[in-house]
C-alpha cells in the first residue's frame, strides 16, 4: 500500500517551518524536527526526504523520541496519534520553550497543541490556534492561517 | 525485375492469343494453383474486363489470387480481394457460390481481428484499435448487420485496456494522463456492456488509485508551495472517490480476490477513512500473515518484512506477545 498519509504530513510539517518565524534564539544551529510517535512513518519520511535540508540557513535535523523527556530545543515536534495522551505532560514540559507543538487528535488545541492535524471531510488539513503560538512566541504567516480548515484567534 | 517478367508475360499470352474470346478463369485458376500469384494476378485483371466478368468464379479467384498477394505492408490486396468476393457474390445470381464466397469473405474480414490481436500483442494500440473497428464494421456490412459483437467487444477491450494500462508504469505529466484515458475509456466500453464485469472495475479503480497516491507521493518534497499541496490533496480524494464504488463493485464480485481487499484498503487509507481501512487491512493481513513468518523463518533479518509483522501484530491482529518479539528484534537490528 502507498502511504499517502506520511508523505502528507511530512510535507504539512516542512512547509509549517517555511511559514512560521521563530525567535531570535531559535534561528542559529541546527533545526530540528522532532517525532514522539511509535510509528515510524512519519519520522522515515521526514528522515528520508528532508534531513540534510535547509530552512533559511539552518540544516534540518530529524529526530525520533521514545519519550517527552528526551526532548530539549526542538523546533517542530510532532506528537503522533499512538502517544496523543501525552500532550498534557508534553505541553508542561516545553512550556518554557518555542516548539511549535503538531498533534493528530480532534481536539488538542485546546490541549496546548498550536497546529493540529483534522480531516477537511476526508481530506487531510490542519487547525491553528493563534493563542498557544503566541504563548510559544512563534508567529504564523497569514498565508498558512488563511488556508487552514480552522484558526482558533 | 517483376514487371518486366509479367510484361513479357502478357506478351506470351497476346501471342498466343489467349485473350482473344478463349476463357482466361480456367488458365487463371492453373496459374493459381501453380502459386505464380504475380501472373495469375495480370490475367484476372485482364479477365474482369472482358465478358468473363460476368462470372461469379472469375472474382472469387481474383479474391483468393489478391488475398495471396497481401503483404504484412499493406492490406490494399485484401481490400480488393474482399471488393472481389463481392462482385462474386453480385454474380452468383443463383446464389449456388452463396455459401462458399461467404466463407471467403469471412476467412479474409478475420484477418483484421487478426491483425488487431497482433497489434496488441505488439503494443501497436492505436492500430490495433483501427484493426479492430474495421474488423467488425466489414463483418456488419457484408456478412452479418444482425452480429452481436459483445463477447468479443468485452474480451478485446479489457485486453487493450490492460495493455493500456500496463504503459502507465513508464510514462509521465500528458503521456501519461492520455494513455490513462484511453485505458479508461476502454473498460468503459465493456462497462457499457457489462456493468458488473469484474476486471473493468477492478482496473479502472486501480488506475485511479494509483493516479491519486502517485500525485501525492511524487509531490517536490521542498518546492510544494501550501496551496498546491492542498490542491492536490483535493485532487487525489477526488480520484480516490472516483475509485471507490468501482473497487466495492470488484470487491462484491469478487471478496476472495487479494487485489480487491488490498484495493479498498489502499482507498481507504488515502480516504482518511480509519474504520475502513482497519477492516479490509485485518482482512488483507490474514491472508499475509503466514506469508510473513515464512519469510521470518527464511530470512530473520529482513527488515522490512519484520517491521510488517510489527506492524500487524500492533494494529489489525493484535498480539502483545508476538509484538514484543518482533518489536525486540526490529530494535536489535537497529539502523
Amino acid at each position: 500500500m502507498k502511504d499517502t498519509r506520511s508523505v502528507t504530513k511530512a510535507l504539512f510539517l516542512y512547509t509549517f517551518a517555511t511559514l512560521i518565524d521563530w525567535p531570535e534564539d531559535y534561528r542559529k544551529g541546527n533545526f530540528v524536527i522532532g517525532v514522539l510517535s511509535a510509528s515510524n512513518d512519519v519520522y522515515n519520511e521526514l528522515n528520508t526526504k528532508y534531513k540534510g535540508k535547509s530552512i533559511g540557513s539552518q540544516e534540518i535535523v530529524v529526530q525520533k523520541f521514545a519519550s517527552k523527556s528526551e526532548i530539549d530545543k526542538v523546533h517542530i515536534l510532532y506528537l503522533g496519534q499512538d502517544k496523543s495522551d501525552e500532550i498534557t505532560s508534553l505541553t508542561t514540559h516545553l512550556k518554557t520553550k518555542s516548539t511549535l507543538i503538531v498533534t493528530d487528535k480532534d481536539g488538542h488545541l485546546s490541549k496546548g497543541a498550536v497546529i493540529n492535524f483534522v480531516l477537511d471531510g476526508s481530506k487531510q488539513s490542519y487547525e491553528i490556534s493563534k493563542p498557544n503560538a503566541k504563548k510559544y512566541n512563534l508567529v504564523i504567516a497569514t498565508k498558512l492561517t488563511s488556508l487552514a480548515y480552522k484558526v482558533i484567534e | 525485375m517483376r514487371f518486366f517478367r509479367n510484361i513479357l508475360f502478357l506478351g506470351l499470352l497476346l501471342c498466343s492469343g489467349l485473350g482473344l474470346g478463349q476463357d482466361l478463369t480456367p488458365k487463371d485458376h492453373a496459374l493459381y494453383q501453380a502459386k505464380d500469384y504475380d501472373s495469375a494476378r495480370v490475367v484476372i485483371d485482364m479477365a474482369i474486363q472482358t465478358p468473363e466478368k460476368y462470372n461469379s468464379q472469375t472474382w472469387q479467384l481474383r479474391g483468393l489470387i489478391y488475398r495471396k498477394l497481401e503483404t504484412t505492408e499493406s492490406t490494399m490486396n485484401r481490400e480488393i480481394a474482399i471488393e472481389s468476393f463481392v462482385q462474386a457474390r453480385k454474380t452468383d445470381t443463383t446464389g449456388i457460390y452463396k455459401e462458399k464466397i461467404n466463407e471467403y469473405l469471412y476467412n479474409t474480414i478475420i484477418r483484421y481481428y487478426n491483425d488487431a490481436v497482433n497489434q496488441l500483442n505488439e503494443f501497436k494500440l492505436s492500430e490495433s484499435e483501427k484493426s479492430y473497428v474495421l474488423y467488425k464494421s466489414k463483418y456488419i456490412e457484408l456478412l452479418d448487420p444482425n452480429k452481436n459483437f459483445s463477447n468479443e467487444d468485452l474480451e478485446y477491450y479489457n485486453a487493450l485496456g490492460g495493455s493500456y494500462s500496463r504503459t502507465l508504469v513508464q510514462l509521465s505529466g500528458k503521456e501519461y494522463d492520455i494513455a490513462l484515458t484511453l485505458a479508461v475509456n476502454c473498460y468503459g466500453k465493456v462497462l457499457a456492456i457489462d456493468s458488473m464485469n469484474y476486471t473493468a472495475n477492478l482496473n479502472i479503480a486501480v488506475m485511479y488509485y494509483n493516479k491519486g497516491a502517485d500525485l501525492i507521493l511524487n509531490q517536490d518534497p521542498l518546492n510544494t508551495p501550501i496551496e498546491q499541496l492542498l490542491e492536490n490533496i483535493a485532487t487525489a480524494e477526488a480520484l480516490f472517490l472516483k475509485a471507490l464504488p468501482l473497487m466495492k463493485k470488484a470487491y462484491a464480485l469478487n471478496p476472495d480476490n487479494i487485489e480487491t481487499i488490498e484495493g479498498l484498503s489502499g482507498i481507504y487509507f488515502g480516504l482518511n477513512d480509519q474504520e475502513n481501512y482497519i477492516l479490509f487491512q485485518t482482512k488483507l493481513d490474514k491472508i499475509n500473515l503466514p506469508k510473513y513468518l515464512e519469510i521470518y523463518n527464511q530470512n530473520p533479518t529482513d527488515r522490512k518484512n519484520i517491521e510488517e509483522l510489527v506492524r500487524i501484530y500492533s494494529s489489525t491482529l493484535k498480539d502483545e506477545t508476538q509484538y514484543q518479539k518482533f518489536k525486540t528484534i526490529l530494535d536489535q537490528l537497529g539502523g
